[in-house]
């Protein structure tokens, strides 16, 4: 276990483990946390995976990890690493096994007041029209031409087969569809795991909430994000779904088997990895991308299915739900940074960690490029989730990162033993949160005790600058599988 | 039947551990408690009505029991089956094939994403093998 004194502060939320705490360690260990969130870390074993990560070939300036870190499997979940194009690896652990999971927020035009009436119809309305839990299919089911299509077009396909709005494209990141996406490059079997998930948020961790604006922190970002006091809002947590999942199993493989070819060693399979120069490095970046076009669309074909919903509950009263922003929290890009004053393409991977590029980015949507890039930050379930923007110290300290959620601190197994469901439903009703759960045992593994405070995180990477607090949004609705 | 298991808690995934007094069981072992977390009600009162033939190559015995697990769990995910029986027919320490068995179900109780490399180890017993695993849900 790494210890408390082995780390050097190097800002008020800033901490770093030295390149000399190991000898395999090629650049320094870097930890944002308040020094109460870095003692919960310090619990588990999420910091020597960082140093882990810190080992990898072509590995640039840090291996970084945000407030809401806790222990993975190879690489830790919250943290980002950037690697040389020429020199760098690429690892599919460093990016999750859901790949693209991430998060994205519908605003409508009602106020909570407006909903409060309807908010039960809508809540089981929702969980009708959106599929969850383990196993099972939507509606869509697409035969392969078609998945293909989804694979390389992403957001693009939904739009031509009339899921969504032409303007849905502009506040998507990436414009939902990374054009590198390769479907050849995605196995038989893995399309075959996806093939009818798309429209479905799955179970764990993944929900649809409406929630509302419970405090603007910074009125005028939020006039430009159109978000206004008591508005309500939708957020949906989801990702690649069986597909990506299958995507990350299958190039693990591969790349394990390659490993010796290319003289890699490493401290932990999970970390497996090859040049991203390699056939192997380079078919997994297509197949990855395909799969993070395949989960936008996922999001794209619930956010229809939300729509539709809306429509049905509050009719034309309802107004229209527009698109605030998509963001992925577990991906890699290629992306232009300046390290050590020099600037460079280079593979930014980000597993549980989401872009948060500053104002004036050439790729933050127009509208948003005066105050930044948006960051939806999701909260433990029945506690506040954030709208962000990314701030100037993103570029400079974290490869444009900020954090993705309020972070897991309890086993799903100890959620379990510690969590009433009935009473956790109840105490949920009393805060005026509606639940609509597939199951009791997905209710009381999320239950908020899981996780850590979300308030802490999002203060942390407010603190540092690298991300700037916008709103708080309530839940008042939860459906989850 | 020479073979057990037992779940452990760990921060965001299931941690396994597995016995078994012989290699082939091992792999029996770990189908059983892959259908345990998927869905604990198991096959109980369902005809065992799936079969899948299951042959698997890997550098080692560690990676050979992960790569099974994942084929099994692939299987499962796309025959929307829960495979509870593991009949081994030639098992050698970087080969595996045998058949699947199994019963439809509606849907599982756990997404498990992967059968992760991570920590995963297949080790001897003074009687037998022992493994440990961790999957991420």
């Amino acid at each position: 276990m790494v210890r408390r004194e082995q780390l050097h502060q190097c800002g008020p939320v800033v901490w770093e483990i030295p390149p000399t705490v190991r000898p395999d360690m090629r650049v320094p260990a870097r930890i944002y946390a308040s020094a109460e969130l870095l003692e919960q870390i310090l619990r588990d074993r999420s910091l020597e995976q960082l140093i882990n990560v810190a080992t990898l070939p072509g590995i640039q300036q840090a291996a970084i990890v945000m407030p809401d870190v806790h222990e993975g499997y190879g690489f830790p979940i919250g943290g980002i690493a950037a690697m040389d194009l020429q020199e760098g690896v690429i690892s599919p652990g460093g990016i999750g096994y859901d790949i693209n999971c991430g998060v994205r927020l519908l605003v409508s035009e009602l106020s909570v007041t407006e909903v409060q009436a309807r908010l039960e119809q809508l809540a089981k309305s929702l969980y009708q029209a959106v599929p969850s839990g383990v196993g099972r299919g939507g509606r869509f089911k697409l035969n392969v031409r078609e998945l293909d299509k989804v694979l390389e077009y992403g957001v693009q396909w939904a739009l031509a087969e009339g899921y969504g709005e032409e303007e849905d494209l502009n506040v998507i990141e990436s414009r939902g569809r990374i054009p590198e996406a390769d479907a050849g490059a995605v196995s038989r079997e893995a399309k075959e795991r996806g093939r009818d998930q798309l429209g479905t948020m799955g179970a764990g961790n993944h929900f649809v909430e409406v929630g509302y604006v419970d405090k603007l922190f910074d009125e005028s970002i939020g006039r430009v994000l159109g978000l206004k006091q008591k508005q309500v809002v939708v957020l949906i947590h989801t990702g690649s779904r069986g597909l990506g999942h299958q995507v990350a199993t299958d190039y693990i493989r591969i790349m394990l088997a390659a490993l010796s070819r290319y003289n890699i060693r490493l401290p932990d399979r999970e970390l497996a990895c090859a040049p991203l120069l390699s056939p192997e490095g380079q078919r997994y970046f297509r197949a990855m991308c395909a799969a993070a076009n395949f989960a936008w669309t996922n999001r794209q074909l619930i956010t229809w299915e939300v729509r539709q919903t809306w429509q049905e509950v509050f009719g034309e009263s309802g107004g229209r739900l527009r698109i605030l922003y998509d963001v992925a929290h577990n991906i890699a890009k290629i992306e232009q940074h300046t390290i050590e004053g020099r600037t460079q393409r280079v593979l930014v991977h980000r597993k549980g960690a989401t872009r948060a590029f500053p104002p004036g980015h050439p790729e933050t949507p127009p509208m948003y490029r005066e105050v930044g890039q948006p960051v939806l930050i999701p909260g433990s379930m029945g506690t506040a989730s954030y709208v962000l923007v990314g701030a100037p110290g993103s570029m400079e300290q974290t490869f444009g990162s900020t954090c993705h959620g309020a972070g897991r601190q309890m086993s799903r197994h100890a959620a379990k033993r510690a969590v009433d469901a009935e009473r956790l439903r109840s105490e949920l009703r009393q805060r005026g949160i509606v639940v609509q759960a597939g199951s009791v045992r997905g209710l009381v593994e999320e239950a908020p005790i899981a996780y850590k405070d979300v308030d802490a995180v999002v203060h942390v990477v407010h603190t540092a600058g690298i991300a700037r607090i916008v709103a708080r949004l309530r839940p008042i609705a939860v459906i989850k599988g | 039947m020479a073979f057990g298991y037992e779940l452990h808690p760990h921060t965001a995934d299931i941690r396994i551990s597995l016995w078994a007094e012989t290699f082939p069981e091992l792999f029996q072992a770990a189908v059983v408690a892959l259908a345990e977390i998927l869905f604990p009600q198991g096959c109980e009162g369902r005809p065992l009505i799936v079969r899948r033939r299951v042959a698997v190559t890997a550098p080692d015995s560690t990676a050979l029991l992960v790569d099974f697990l994942s084929e099994v769990l692939l299987y499962s995910q796309i025959r929307k089956a829960l495979f509870c029986r593991f009949c081994p027919q030639s098992v050698q320490e970087t080969f595996v094939e045998g058949k699947l068995r199994g019963c439809r179900v509606e849907g599982f109780q756990q997404d498990i994403k992967a059968v992760t490399y991570h920590e995963a180890e297949v080790y001897r017993l003074s009687q037998g093998y022992g493994a440990r695993l961790i999957v991420d849900v």
